[in-house]
């Protein structure tokens, strides 16, 4: 079974039955190197992932932002582990900017980080994304020094990709 | 470096506020970032498509910079692209004129992204108008829709630039962005 318009194949299903969908948004990045100083003292940084695994589509722009094709629901999903988090660190968003409302997942980075001071932050989100609106991550931590780094690109990725 | 001049598109003061109410940046900044993702797009599957056939027809090394990347893969004999263009056409409801001119200054593009819209897109500018009126008819719709919620009104009006301005004109009014959704870990 082929699904077709005039220009492209948009729905596969070879003898095996899979169906894949090789025109469907969907994109893959992790960071491409530490990020040092970022936040810590109320400052919002966004989040950059320079390393593309995959961008179905092409519409990341291989930095930091995903920019929607078509106006739809979108499945995104941002993980960031920071490093250097301060006691004084008691509050923080990682905010996901760009969608219908901005989502802000409020922590305590001071009650989350372990012994070496780090830790991971993840967050999920489906939510409308109008076309052409550009989705970001971006981190803010208050009450400390601005040292906080984002590190470890095995921990630290954004995807997305359109669900409806 | 080209400036793509856009003159003409105009808003009404009703679709500013629906825009305003879900946006911190104005629509002429929404459509500078929204233009950035459509050369990246072109820019990204004209690579995709062409460069080893491209490759395939050099001998000598190649430059990875889009400013001189670009422009040779279109120039090749036999590049073509799908044109594309939105199936879906949407407007916004509009009772008022539309009297806001939003893109007077145009937009300063690379020559290369000039070619890469134009060898993507079947209308660059035009795909750029269905973006911003798509956008604009969602929080107009969108911003209904939470109006029409508003317990604090006994009658709101059929239609809808009405009762926008209606809305936006409450003391006690705050735009979206103003009133973030905090969800907590």
């Amino acid at each position: 079974m082929v699904a077709t318009n005039s220009t492209n194949t948009y729905i596969v299903a070879p003898t095996t039955w899979e169906v894949t969908m090789p025109k469907q948004p969907s994109f893959c990045a992790t960071i491409g190197g530490a990020q040092d100083n970022v936040t810590g003292d109320g400052t919002g940084y966004e989040c950059q992932f320079t390393s593309e695994i995959m961008d179905q589509g092409g519409d990341y722009d291989g930095t930091s932002r995903f920019t929607a094709p078509v106006t739809g629901v979108y499945f995104i999903t941002v993980a960031v582990r920071v490093d250097q988090v301060e006691a004084a660190m008691t509050q923080g968003y990682l905010k996901f900017d760009g969608i219908s409302n901005t989502q802000y997942y409020r922590l305590s980075p001071a009650n989350f980080r372990d012994s070496a001071d780090e830790f991971v932050i993840r967050a999920n989100v489906v939510a409308k994304i109008t076309a052409a609106s550009e989705f970001y991550a971006s981190i803010q931590f208050f009450s400390g020094n601005k040292v906080v780094d984002i590190v470890n690109a095995e921990s630290s990725y954004i995807s997305g990709t359109l669900l409806c | 470096m080209k400036t793509y001049h856009i003159l003409g598109h105009k808003i009404s003061e009703s679709d500013q506020k629906a825009f305003d109410h879900f946006y911190g940046n104005t629509p002429n900044d929404w459509t500078r970032s929204a233009l950035k993702g459509m050369i990246n797009k072109a820019k990204k599957n004209i690579i995709r498509v062409w460069f080893d056939y491209y490759r395939s027809k050099q001998t000598k090394e190649i430059s990875m910079d889009p400013a001189i990347l670009i422009p040779a893969i279109i120039a090749m004999d036999g590049f073509h692209s799908g044109k594309y263009d939105p199936d879906e056409k949407r407007s916004p409801e509009r009772v008022e004129s539309q009297t806001i001119e939003i893109w007077a200054d145009g937009f300063e593009i690379e020559d290369w992204e000039d070619l890469a819209l134009k060898a993507f897109y079947k209308d660059p500018i035009a795909m750029l108008k269905y973006f911003l009126e798509n956008n604009i008819a969602i929080c107009k719709k969108d911003l209904y829709e939470a109006i029409k919620k508003d317990k604090s009104y006994t009658t709101i009006s059929p239609i809808i630039d009405e009762a926008i301005q209606t809305h936006v004109s409450k003391v006690e009014y705050k735009t979206a962005y103003e009133e973030p959704i905090e969800i907590g870990l």
